[in-house]
């Protein structure tokens, strides 16, 4: 009696796993279908099709370009205001600035 | 006991060889449809869009050229060494400083030097800062000079190929 539950369990599952192959080969012709359908529309409307992609492709790169200048800009260095400082600075005895951090200014004096 | 693991190892071994052999690859498969099928349903959907709104589109496009036009003078594809060297000459002549050094090295950074007074030089400076290329200035040393300061300092600009 045990011997025929252990078949039966067996064929069963069997049974399940050709059943869950089945299923996925019918979803697969359908997805196959519908990948065939949206590729003959695409290539009827073969020109606005590429200048659409040119278009995304366009948008990536000029999104990419926003981002680095945003960046560049953001940690751009400069040296204008520390040089500004200098100009409110007695001269005469000055033998070199140097300009740090690009605000702050160094001077040595004779 | 002994039946129960049986009859769950008879249940489970059909299971465990189907999920690991066929079943897997028709797994693969069915990702690998479904990412193409989602890909082409978006460029269908972007495609009847556009053709729906084509003056829309084309205005659009045009838009995107000028904009990605505009963002080419900011950071070019290419360093264009010669491009800095004439807007720095240019700045410099319009603050009244003086461009006496200009070398670029093989780093893409220059090493430059200008004379003049200190308000003219600092306007110098706050115009390469917003000068229509990005340009670093560091490294900056001033010596008093009979035109007012002797400037030396190392310029960095960039090119789109030192972003990526």
């Amino acid at each position: 009696m045990f011997k025929w539950l252990l078949v039966i369990a067996f064929i069963a599952s069997i049974a399940f796993c050709a059943w869950r192959d089945y299923d996925a080969q019918r979803n697969q012709r359908q997805m196959h279908a519908d990948i065939a359908r949206d590729e003959a529309e695409l290539r009827t409307n073969r020109a606005i099709d590429a200048e659409v992609q040119a278009f995304q492709k366009q948008k990536g790169e000029l999104q990419q370009r926003i981002d680095a200048i945003n960046q560049l800009k953001q940690r751009q260095k400069t040296a204008a205001d520390a040089v500004a400082k200098l100009s409110g600075v007695e001269a005469t005895d000055i033998e070199s600035v140097a300009v740090l951090d690009g605000h702050n200014l160094v001077i040595n004096r004779r | 006991m002994k039946h129960v693991v049986l009859l769950l190892a008879a249940v489970a071994l059909p299971l465990v060889v189907y999920y690991n052999t066929l079943g897997a690859q028709r797994q693969k498969q069915f990702d690998q449809d479904f990412m193409r099928l989602k890909e082409l349903n978006v460029r269908v959907e972007q495609a009847r869009a556009a053709q729906r709104k084509l003056s829309q589109f084309h205005e659009e496009s045009a838009r995107l050229a000028s904009e990605r036009l505009k963002l080419q003078t900011i950071l070019p594809a290419t360093m264009e060494m010669d491009q800095i060297h004439t807007l720095v000459q240019a700045k410099a002549e319009d603050h009244g400083v003086r461009l006496t050094r200009f070398d670029a090295d093989e780093n893409q950074s220059v090493t430059a030097e200008v004379i003049g007074g200190t308000v003219a030089t600092s306007a110098f400076f706050r115009d390469i800062q917003n000068a229509e290329r990005i340009i670093d200035v560091s490294s900056v040393t001033l010596r008093k000079d009979p035109a007012g300061w002797r400037t030396d300092f190392v310029m960095r600009s960039y090119a789109m190929t030192d972003v990526h």
